[in-house]
């Protein structure tokens, strides 16, 4: 801790090494950055102050991008919807599911690297075959869940066939697919001292007690971490649903990175598409200091 | 850190269990009934979308479209598999993805990554911290804000139609693996350093015979992820990768999916489709049952404590 | 701490670090490098360049029929050692990132045709077409050979492929017979046509949907696009857009009826039900469900006698065809319209053409056959058309006896802003039969979404 402590007022030569040093590390990641994010970041914003379709040179529109998109879309708003939805609901239903089964997993079973596995299965499949499948699985006249529930006497489910649906059979999938997050769990679970749970059972703590009070704190961290993640890709989601709905019916699974896609890419809109990237930056940059802050109040370090 | 592995935690686990059943057997039996009731439900329903994949691609057309869905199609069509394949070139596909895309980048990827992290974690100067949380921060910058302008960049480049675009990059660095990386670094004794820099030994020396064999699995867990990324994307090559002869798998499928939604559509679209999602997602799945073990250990040796 | 102060980079590490990354570097350069190779044979024929030529088709066309033609001596005889590489199912994006990287193909089809026009990336065929033998505007419909220019005037494609009759009822006469109804007095408006969907449409007892009497948005009845129009515009008789003035007209009552009555065949069947139906890989296609016998009409043009007949013979060989619905009011009216696909040719491709002489070829009578007898699709040839057996295929006779009785002629609208349009008009149709919004309202509303992105666009 000597070096952070030492007074700022001018680098020693050792300092200087040290930055040298330090910098010659990250020099890989610096240049990236340059490259790769701090440029492109830019030119982005520069683009959504113009009209621009990629064939044509850009012309200067001033603020009309922004205007245009929050005034004068409609589109913009349903989409908005479609995306807070998607996050305030499908990320943390997928980190508690993944969160659970990893518990589960934890306890005395036979066979855990087999089920491990069967959990794990559906995050290494590709999104496209993803969409296949559940397409039919979710069908509402071939589907094969909608001719069980038939055979069991139930209702039919119209799954991704009705707009009010096709959002939670989206955020169904995503749970299905929370194989990273599982495993993650697993082995932060797999590492809480033992000790702490025999001197809970010694004190007489129950089952429940013991998941309250020792395995979810002990969590916290690494279900921050999920949270975080699974929030940055809850934003940008768009494969699945580009392939499995197209956004639709009725719009109803239209999530803002298709929207960004479809004007920049096929309604020739490249500036109001980095307009929209723009917006949806700035939004997630906001979501994530207000996550962090919160995170101050329920997340236990246990190194501290 | 081979002490670290989960096998005492296993121990633990069974012992406290085993506390648990001396004090009331019934209950426990009963509490473990339904746990594996629990198990075997979700494991049915995580695999039965799976079944269904293996057990359409061998369907025809009339097994495909019937109310009620088959499960099991009586006769089964095996040559669908080999068929699907031919249909396109998917040897040539899969050859795309394997060593153009997935292997160069993964191994960009890990090397990038495991030498920055070393430097956020291992080497103490001045402002080390405001540049990891600048690293942290471009996680949370969406792919859709630099698409249009790397598009750009690469065009210029003369880089459209290659897999540079999806690999060079990977060469600087991933965020979330350098934060990854970084953590499990802090875990590794201060000592293992201290004592090799008495000997003499540059700090490049540290890094590459002392520090990097001890992080071998976390290595592991990086690569695994970033050839399954590569694998999976479909966005980026969709921008890219313009000529059917460098497509990747997952072009590829997409491919076979459009050309079947035609006027004149061919048959057994559907059976086609599922051979071909089976035979890509077979290898990955053994793949994965294989390395699990390391796989785990791995991410749990990362140390994602925050 | 200070210990380890003392250990910087020496330069023989720098040397050794700077080199290994280079090497990595070299690694990722190289590879994609190699890529070529790696696509089967495109690289050993490459002395005499290549050509590409892309179209959003897939299917036969894409297959077996450019198969073939790759195989005909006279087409080995235009391109000489030049390789033409073609790809199919290649529409949209792909293509638009690949001009706006300034690495076009040579030549492209059934794509967003007038969007690339309006934006000054297309080579002006005028020169060509003058020094040409075949494409002349004589030899074409005059429907046809009008779609190959832009809103100005300037000829911009070569009309080749497809590109004969847009607009019939086909329906599934055995479908038709089973539900109770005669197959030789078919529907002449929409509301018989909605009576014919009532009884055609089947659900099980379980009350799912198995069969369906028509999805009017499904093939010619759902698009608006170039090359295929606009129905509701052609069945109500109205003009949606003025390429001269480059003004919209769609907030009308017209587009309220067409908004309502196409609807209501949704309504009807309940549009989960019909969305579930399109949804399966095959029925979701265009004119797929047709083609799976799972629905018994639809409006499509004079390609789904053979394309039907030629992958489901069973399906195709009860195929017949009618006039396309009109309005109650205009009953007896008979519409039938031009349209059809052309090449078009991108100013940075190197080789622009010898592309021109493909399609020159694609325009000539061995190549038309080959297209016709592998996915029924017909150019917009006279000289072409009298030599095709119109019996070949069941329903097909329809479209060449309307060339001859039609009463009202339609051509696409030369509007360059064809995705953004149908996306909206897919949009606002779907609001209306789930009860969301009025008719009146959607039309408002398509109106007023059409001018504002046309003003964005700055065409």
């Amino acid at each position: 801790m000597a070096a952070l402590t030492q007074k700022r007022r001018g680098f020693t030569s050792a300092q200087w090494r040290d930055l040298r040093t330090g910098l010659f590390f990250i020099s890989p990641w610096l240049l990236g950055f340059f490259f790769w994010t701090f440029y492109p970041l830019f030119s982005s914003l520069y683009y959504s102050f113009h009209r621009y379709d990629l064939l044509r040179p850009a012309v200067w529109v001033g603020l009309k991008n922004y205007v245009e998109i929050f005034t004068n879309d409609p589109t913009f708003w349903q989409v908005a919807y479609n995306t807070i939805y998607f996050v305030g609901f499908g990320i943390p239903l997928g980190v508690i599911g993944a969160f659970l089964m990893a518990t589960l997993l934890n306890t005395e079973i036979k066979g855990r690297s087999v089920f491990r596995t069967i959990f794990f299965f559906p995050a290494i499949v590709p999104a496209i075959v993803t969409a296949m499948v559940w397409q039919y699985l979710l069908n509402v006249q071939y589907g094969a869940i909608n001719a069980f529930l038939q055979g069991a006497g139930l209702p039919v489910i119209p799954f991704i066939a009705n707009p009010g649906l096709a959002k939670p059979s989206l955020i169904l999938i995503h749970m299905w697919a929370q194989g990273n997050a599982m495993v993650i769990f697993l082995a932060t679970l797999q590492d809480v001292p033992r000790s702490l749970y025999e001197a809970a059972t010694v004190d007489g703590a129950n089952a429940w007690h013991k998941f309250r009070n020792i395995t979810i704190p002990m969590c916290t961290p690494v279900i921050l971490f999920n949270l975080v993640i699974g929030f940055i890709y809850g934003f940008q989601n768009f494969t699945l649903p580009w392939l499995l709905t197209g956004g639709g019916p009725n719009n109803a699974t239209e999530f803002y990175s298709l929207f960004l896609y479809r004007n920049a890419f096929i309604f020739f809109r490249m500036g109001k598409a980095s307009a929209l990237a723009w917006i949806l930056f700035i939004v997630i940059v906001l979501f994530t200091i207000l996550l962090f802050r919160s995170s101050r109040r329920w997340v236990y370090y246990g190194g501290e | 850190m081979a002490i670290r592995t989960s096998a005492p935690t296993q121990l633990g686990n069974a012992v406290q269990e085993r506390a648990i059943s001396r004090q009331d057997t019934l209950a426990h039996w009963g509490i473990q009934f339904v746990k594996y009731l629990v198990l075997i439900f979700l494991s049915v329903s995580f695999i039965l979308p799976f079944f269904w994949m293996v057990t359409s691609a061998v369907k025809n057309d009339a097994q495909v479209f019937t109310i009620p869905p088959v499960w099991i199609p009586i006769p089964a069509h095996w040559e669908n598999y080999w068929n699907a394949w031919n249909t396109y070139n998917f040897n040539g596909y899969l050859f795309n993805t394997v060593f153009l895309y997935a292997i160069p980048l993964t191994i960009g990827v890990t090397i990038a990554s495991a030498f920055v992290a070393y430097g956020f974690a291992r080497v103490r100067w001045p402002g080390r911290d405001l540049f990891f949380f600048a690293c942290v921060a471009t996680m949370m910058i969406p792919y859709q804000v630099t698409m249009v302008p790397l598009f750009i960049t690469f065009k210029n480049l003369g880089w459209i139609n290659s897999y540079l675009p999806l690999v060079i990059p990977g060469f600087f660095g991933s965020p979330y693996f350098i934060f990854m990386l970084r953590q499990f670094y802090m875990t590794l004794p201060q000592e293992l350093s201290d004592a090799a820099r008495i000997d003499g030994a540059s700090e490049l020396g540290i890094f590459g015979r002392i520090i990097l064999p001890l992080v071998k699995p976390a290595l592991i867990v990086v690569a695994l992820f970033t050839f399954m990324n590569a694998w999976n994307e479909y966005l980026q090559p969709l921008i890219y990768i313009n000529q059917e002869a460098l497509y990747p798998v997952s072009l590829g499928i997409n491919n076979l999916r459009q050309t079947m939604a035609q006027i004149g559509s061919q048959k057994l679209a559907y059976p086609y489709l599922m051979s071909v999602s089976t035979l890509v997602t077979l290898p990955i799945v053994i793949a994965f049952f294989f390395t699990q073990r390391t796989f785990i250990e791995g991410i749990s040796l990362t140390g994602l404590k925050g | 701490m200070a210990n380890l102060l003392n250990n910087g980079m020496s330069r023989r590490d720098f040397l050794r670090t700077t080199s290994m990354m280079l090497a990595g570097g070299l690694i990722a350069a190289c590879t994609p490098s190699s890529a070529p190779a790696a696509g089967g044979g495109s690289a050993p024929a490459a002395e005499g360049g290549t050509i590409q030529y892309w179209f959003g088709w897939g299917g036969n066309y894409a297959g077996v029929a450019w198969d073939t033609l790759k195989e005909t001596e006279t087409l080995k005889g235009i391109l000489g050692d030049v390789t033409l590489e073609t790809k199919g199912s290649s529409g949209g994006e792909p293509l638009l990132t690949a001009v706006a990287a300034g690495t076009p193909p040579e030549g492209a089809s059934n794509t967003q045709y007038l969007d690339y026009m309006a934006r000054g990336v297309l080579v002006p065929v005028g020169d060509w077409v003058d020094s040409s033998d075949t494409v002349k505007q004589e030899a074409y419909l005059e429907g046809t050979w009008k779609d190959a220019f832009d809103r100005e005037g300037v000829m911009y494609g070569v009309p080749a492929n497809e590109g004969y009759l847009r607009y019939g009822l086909v329906y599934n006469a055995e479908m038709v017979d089973e539900a109770g109804l005669d197959p030789d007095t078919p529907p002449e408006t929409w509301d018989e046509c909605l009576a014919w969907h009532e009884a055609i449409t089947k659900f099980d007892d379980a009350g799912n949907l198995i069969q369906v009497g028509m999805d009017p948005f499904d093939a010619m009845g759902g698009q608006l696009a170039i090359q295929d129009g606009f129905y509701p515009a052609v069945s109500w008789n109205f003009s949606w857009f003025d390429s001269d003035a480059g003004t919209f007209n769609v907030d009308n009552e017209m587009m309220v009826q067409a908004f309502n009555t196409m609807g209501e065949f949704y309504k009807i069947v309940g549009p989960d039900n019909m969305a579930g139906m399109r949804q399966v890989e095959g029925n979701g296609m265009w004119g797929g469900s047709y083609n799976n016998r799972v629905q018994a009409m639809m409006i499509d043009g004079y390609w789904r006698p053979g394309g039907t007949y030629i992958s489901q013979p069973e399906v195709g060989e009860n195929t017949r065809i009618t006039w396309a619905p009109v309005p109650t009011d205009r009953k007896g009216v008979k519409v039938q319209g031009y349209g059809g696909h052309y090449v078009i040719f991108f100013k940075d491709a190197p080789n622009t053409e010898k592309m021109f002489q493909v399609s020159e070829f694609l325009n000539s009578n061995e190549a038309c056959d080959i297209i016709f007898s592998n996915s029924g699709f017909l150019p917009g040839l006279l000289g072409y058309l009298s030599t095709v057996d119109e019996n070949i295929y069941p329903g097909l006779k329809f479209y060449f006896d309307s060339q001859d009785t039609a009463d009202e002629w339609s051509s696409p609208a030369r509007c360059p802003m064809t995705d953004f349009s149908r996306t909206q008009w897919n949009e606002l149709r779907e609001s209306v039969y789930r009860d969301e919004m009025t008719a009146e309202a959607a039309a408002t509303e398509f109106q007023s979404r059409l001018e504002s992105e046309w003003e964005a666009l700055g065409i």
